[in-house]
């Protein structure tokens, strides 16, 4: 059996993983042969942007001031 | 090793178990969720392959994801960038989409999984679809070919496998195509065009080219030019997926092809638009094949390998696939029971398994039952809460009982043993019913499948007798065996075979070899002892909309909802109550 967790502790744990992931995306696009540099700043923030609507969603009583900035 | 290989997010997730080079397990989503094609992360497929092999997560040498949830990020950002300003929208929509969940996988399995970080691998999509089809195949040596909508970027890659005894397993992918040039993308568009759900639909497009002639193929030839390299290119003008999530095809499209067929429209052949619709089919469907046959030539020439492996969802296409066994001068061509993505999950965990971890090569037995089995005793239980008589009867005794209702023209939904991986129904979890009559077949669309008239029926046949029915070419005794290529009918069984002829002659055989199944084996020589034709049409057991059974509940429901008239699971048999009782009273009289 896979032991259950509640949402909150498993959104805590996405959260604290996407440093990681967007270092890997950083890195493919910095080392990528295809000169695309100029997207890393346009990537952090979108993954930046992604963790806010994660928190959002995992602490439910900050949505409406995160929904506001869209 | 135990490595758990999971695929998800796209279409039809699943997950596979593979523990000391041999997969123990796999089964898709949908099968246990009971949502067709459900994307989602595929818990319960997990759970169930570890509850299977008797494992914990924390028993998991490692987890592999089968593709790379941040190279696909990185194509979708640049596709919005390149389609920017028209594709605002899209954009937006594919952020929202990317960033909620898909692209943190490696969090999202740890967290659903408890499995550390560093045991999370990902291989590319493409990888995945080559290791599912390679290291799957009874071959040593290979060309492989994937092809599919799109992955992280690929939409088509070819190399070659090799897995000498004793020595390092390689598969080397030297040569993709790129998004959006896409064969899967194309025929998808088309799909889309012609009224039908993406992703879904793709198969009636293929039944309905059958009916058509392709007198647009030159228009297509416009959408999709061939390139200097020997690949192609689509020309996007007349395309809107990479633009858009809402349309597939632009204006430009339909200007060339005329108004698109509405989803809700019936597609009458009797007609000028309906045949116009089939034309576009036939045209389509004649494309694909020549570029697939095309490139698998020169595949053949550069390698000189006479085996091919075929892998992505493309190689579902079983009409392309025979032609390129017939035409290309490979002498075997390998397609998987589960070459789209769901088998993909299969394939990452072996991928891991020989090339990540350099484990020593072992053969995958070559046969697509990898799911959930049934209970033996679960029907006549149900059975009896219903008030249902159960028969409970030897082997040998239910194969002569299910024979006899079949030659008297009923229709049999019939489970046994573990449930597919993939697809198709190849014996497991099928309704068989005879192949002479159209009036059954008729009747299998209009009461149980619920399904268009165009879609044809495939049949199944001992391996043995194969020949003597359809114009298998030297190899294609192998496509057919997990139904993977379209075959003429003999002309002289065609009117015998009525029910699994397709309008243009040919049929989607499954050639079943007695290891396979053998109860199903038995049951074709029973029939063929009391018609003379050891030919059943085989069908998957669900209902339009619906994925196919996997436990005897969901039989049992499907029976009651449908005109089913025996359920055949595990042992035991019942009938429906109504023919049952005009039987009690034939009998009486």
């Amino acid at each position: 059996m896979i032991r259950r967790r509640g949402r909150f502790h498993r959104q805590m744990i996405v959260l604290s993983s996407m440093a990681g992931s967007t270092l890997d995306l950083v890195q493919g696009l910095w080392r990528g042969p295809s000169g695309r540099r100029w997207l890393v700043p346009l990537a952090v923030f979108l993954c930046l942007t992604g963790a806010v609507l994660i928190l959002a969603v995992t602490v439910e009583a900050l949505a409406p001031f995160v929904y506001a900035i869209f | 090793m135990k490595i758990l290989g999971i695929s998800a997010h796209y279409h039809d997730s699943a997950a596979a178990l593979v523990v000391d080079g041999l997969p123990v397990g796999a089964v898709q989503q949908e099968r246990l969720s009971r949502r067709k094609n459900d994307a989602a992360f595929p818990l319960e497929a997990i759970e169930w392959c570890l509850d299977h092999a008797g494992l914990q997560p924390e028993d998991l040498d490692a987890v592999v994801f089968y593709e790379r949830p941040m190279l696909k990020f990185d194509r979708i950002l640049i596709s919005a960038l390149r389609a920017f300003p028209h594709g605002r929208a899209a954009f937006a929509h594919a952020m929202k989409n990317s960033l909620g969940e898909k692209a943190w996988v490696r969090g999202l399995i740890t967290a659903q999984l408890g499995v550390p970080r560093d045991r999370i691998l990902f291989t590319e999509h493409h990888q995945s679809h080559a290791a599912a089809a390679f290291l799957t195949a009874p071959t040593r040596r290979a060309a492989i070919m994937t092809t599919d909508g799109v992955g992280e970027w690929a939409t088509l890659t070819v190399g070659r496998g090799e897995r000498p005894a004793g020595g390092p397993i390689r598969i080397v992918l030297d040569r993709e195509v790129r998004f959006p040039h896409s064969l899967g993308m194309l025929y998808s568009t088309f799909t889309a065009y012609l009224g039908f759900s993406v992703n879904e639909g793709e198969y009636k497009v293929m039944g309905l080219a059958a009916y058509g002639r392709p007198t647009m193929a030159d228009q297509v030839r416009k959408v999709i030019r061939r390139t200097s390299d020997g690949a192609f290119a689509l020309e996007l003008d007349y395309f809107a997926f990479h633009t858009t999530v809402a349309q597939s095809y632009s204006r430009r499209f339909v200007d060339l092809f005329g108004p698109p067929r509405q989803a809700y429209e019936p597609i009458d052949l009797a007609t000028p638009e309906g045949r116009r619709f089939a034309d576009i089919a036939a045209s389509v469907q004649a494309v694909l094949e020549e570029i697939l046959v095309d490139m698998t030539r020169g595949l053949h020439a550069e390698t000189g390998l006479p085996d091919l492996c075929l892998g992505g969802g493309v190689a579902l296409n079983g009409v392309a696939n025979a032609r390129i066994l017939a035409e290309s001068g490979f002498e075997r061509v390998f397609v998987p029971p589960a070459p789209g993505d769901a088998g993909s999950a299969l394939g990452a965990a072996l991928y891991a398994d020989r090339i990540h971890f350099c484990n020593p090569d072992r053969d995958v037995p070559d046969h697509p039952f990898w799911g959930p089995s049934i209970d033996d005793d679960e029907l006549a239980r149900l059975a009896g809460e219903d008030g249902l008589p159960a028969a409970t009867l030897n082997d040998a005794a239910l194969v002569e009982q299910t024979a006899d209702d079949l030659a008297a023209g009923k229709v049999v939904g019939w489970m046994e043993g573990a449930t597919e991986f993939g697809p198709r129904a190849l014996g497991h979890r099928s309704i068989l019913t005879a192949p002479h009559d159209v009036a059954l077949r008729d009747r299998l669309n209009r009461d149980i499948k619920y399904r268009e008239e165009f879609r044809p029926f495939a049949p199944v046949v001992p391996i043995e007798a194969a020949d003597r029915y359809f114009q298998l070419p030297p190899g294609g005794a192998r496509l057919a065996r997990f139904m993977s290529g379209v075959f003429p009918v003999r002309p002289e069984w065609r009117e015998r075979l009525a029910a699994v002829t397709h309008v243009d002659g040919t049929a989607r055989v499954q050639a079943l070899e007695r290891s396979m199944a053998p109860r199903l084996h038995d049951l074709l020589e029973a029939y063929g002892r009391r018609s003379g034709l050891p030919v059943l049409l085989n069908t998957s057991f669900n209902l339009a909309g619906e994925p196919i059974v996997n436990r005897v509940v969901e039989g049992y429901s499907t029976f009651r909802r449908s005109g089913i008239d025996v359920l055949v699971a595990g042992r035991c048999r019942i009938v429906k109550r109504a023919r049952a009782r005009t039987s009690l009273i034939e009998e009486l009289a």
